[in-house]
């Protein structure tokens, strides 16, 4: 499984890679988030088709859409292409449509959407309606629900403690890894 | 020892290097079917198979990607570009992916990849397909860049790079896939770190790599019939780039001429004169001379062409003017 951005569908490289997994019929399930911006660009300010997973159709390829924010139903379209890619030995593109709540990266100040559009987004967060509806299903209660959040979020501040206080490398490591096998310069 | 064509030496050592380690496989433009642009993988897919020897589209990219996923994966793939002005397409990869992969990783994973692919011009083929990049490359931390000049070492060091955990640019040249050479049978091996001189001199030091070193050779034995003996160091390994038998050469001679097919500012020529300096300069006496290439994209008329790349009567001119003869 091959997983990128809706702006990297716009690159050759792209284009390249779908057209050799169809011609060698490779085993892969291209995977395309796409959250509606590359960086701070809009998708239909960037790419003449909009829907990716369309693109697919160049390369007589499978292509889906899902709603991103629906885990299940990425679960069950996932469970389905990858299991033509085994059994078939065929690609496909499967393109995850969701959103991007914060700016692209700290320095983005995030002034190229309305902050309503976030909003309305954020109603429709994927682990929320998740949580939602196996409530619904009586398969987890708010407790639970709310112990996991607790657990993970004890887990990531781990992880950064953990790179925090971990300590900084050796200055003579700047040389080391460049090449394999031996101290080339 | 049997004498052959660069070509068919080159030839020889993907042949048995393809034999012996089943993890080798070679991938590129019409290399399988039309048996390679310059006939270098002649007669590969025919005994491989179509797996092993892989024509892909004209794509350089992907071609570049595949042969690092591949790598990555524990393969040992042979990519070929045409021509190395092709590769320029597939610079992200060789670059951003190919040389640094590794260190991005911590050490968690390894490239044994080599790119294989011509330079050089003088056959009016254009701007487009006649340059000579290798400094572009040696430029980088993370490839190593080789460039042998005589069949036997390109058979040599063809094997080494196959058999190295690196990735290896292999520079050869459009000029010389038809220069004859004794090239030893089976497991000959250059390594890819080791300068050498190739022909013993006292006045003067030539360096020289790839086409250009038959260019400086043959002009040692011109400046051998006006009495000028001149040392030729082969630059066949630029980065690493090994400048031990340069030095020990130029404690010897004091006069020092680089010549290169590509052009002269920040070339490889560049980089050898910085090095003397920085090791040998109270050696010297006189400045390091440098040739190369007209600054200006290859042309295709056959007589601008012709004075646009360096060739014998340069060095000559050159030598008797850093010996005060001209």
């Amino acid at each position: 499984m091959s997983i990128f951005g809706d702006g990297a569908t716009n690159i050759g490289a792209f284009h390249e890679s779908l057209n050799v997994a169809k011609l060698w019929h490779l085993p892969i399930v291209f995977v395309c988030v796409n959250n509606l911006y590359g960086m701070g660009t809009a998708v239909n300010r960037a790419s003449a088709v909009t829907e990716i997973w369309k693109k697919a159709c160049a390369y007589d390829m499978t292509g889906e859409r899902v709603d991103g924010m629906d885990v299940l139903a990425v679960r069950r379209i996932t469970d389905q292409l990858v299991a033509q890619a085994r059994e078939k030995h065929e690609p496909s593109l499967l393109e995850c449509v969701t959103y991007r709540y914060r700016g692209h990266s700290m320095s983005d100040p995030d002034t190229y959407r309305g902050k309503d559009e976030i909003k309305e987004w954020q109603t429709r967060d994927a682990i929320l309606s998740l949580g939602e509806h196996l409530k619904k299903q009586k398969m987890i209660t708010d407790d639970e629900i709310q112990r996991l959040d607790e657990e993970v979020t004890a887990q990531v501040e781990d992880a950064v403690k953990f790179a925090e206080e971990s300590p900084d490398p050796d200055p003579k490591d700047l040389y080391r890894d460049v090449y394999a096998g031996e101290a080339a310069s | 020892m049997a004498v052959l064509a660069m070509r068919d030496a080159l030839n020889q050592a993907l042949r048995e290097e393809m034999k012996r380690d089943e993890s080798v496989f070679l991938l590129g433009e019409d290399i399988g079917l039309y048996d390679g642009s310059f006939k270098v993988t002649r007669g590969l897919m025919k005994e491989f198979g179509e797996k092993r020897v892989l024509d892909t589209p004209i794509a350089e990219e992907i071609i570049i990607g595949t042969a690092i996923g591949a790598a990555m994966s524990g393969l040992r793939p042979v990519a070929e570009m045409m021509t190395v002005n092709f590769i320029m397409v597939a610079m992200d990869q060789v670059v951003n992916a190919a040389a640094h992969i590794r260190y991005m990783f911590g050490g968690g994973t390894k490239v044994p990849l080599v790119i294989r692919t011509p330079g050089g011009g003088g056959h009016q083929l254009g701007a487009q397909h006649s340059h000579s990049h290798e400094n572009w490359f040696a430029h980088v931390p993370g490839l190593k860049v080789v460039a042998p000049g005589t069949p036997a070492d390109a058979k040599g060091m063809l094997k080494s790079a196959i058999r190295d955990d690196n990735p290896v640019m292999f520079i050869e040249n459009e000029g010389t896939y038809a220069v004859k050479g004794d090239v030893p049978d089976g497991e000959h091996l250059v390594p890819l770190d080791k300068n050498e001189v190739k022909r013993p001199g006292e006045h003067i030091t030539i360096c020289a790599h790839s086409r250009m070193l038959i260019v400086a050779m043959d002009a040692a034995t011109e400046l051998e019939k006006e009495g000028i003996s001149a040392e030729v160091v082969d630059m066949r390994a630029l980065r690493p780039l090994d400048m031990a038998p340069v030095i020990e050469s130029v404690k010897k001679t004091s006069r020092l001429i680089t010549v290169e097919e590509g052009w002269r500012s920040y070339g490889v020529g560049s980089e050898i004169a910085s090095r003397v300096y920085e090791e040998a300069f109270d050696y010297l006496d006189a400045p390091v001379a440098r040739i190369a290439a007209a600054e200006v994209p290859a042309p295709y008329n056959k007589r601008l062409e012709k004075i646009a790349f360096p060739g014998k009567a340069d060095v000559i001119v050159t030598a008797r003017a850093l010996l005060g003869k001209n």
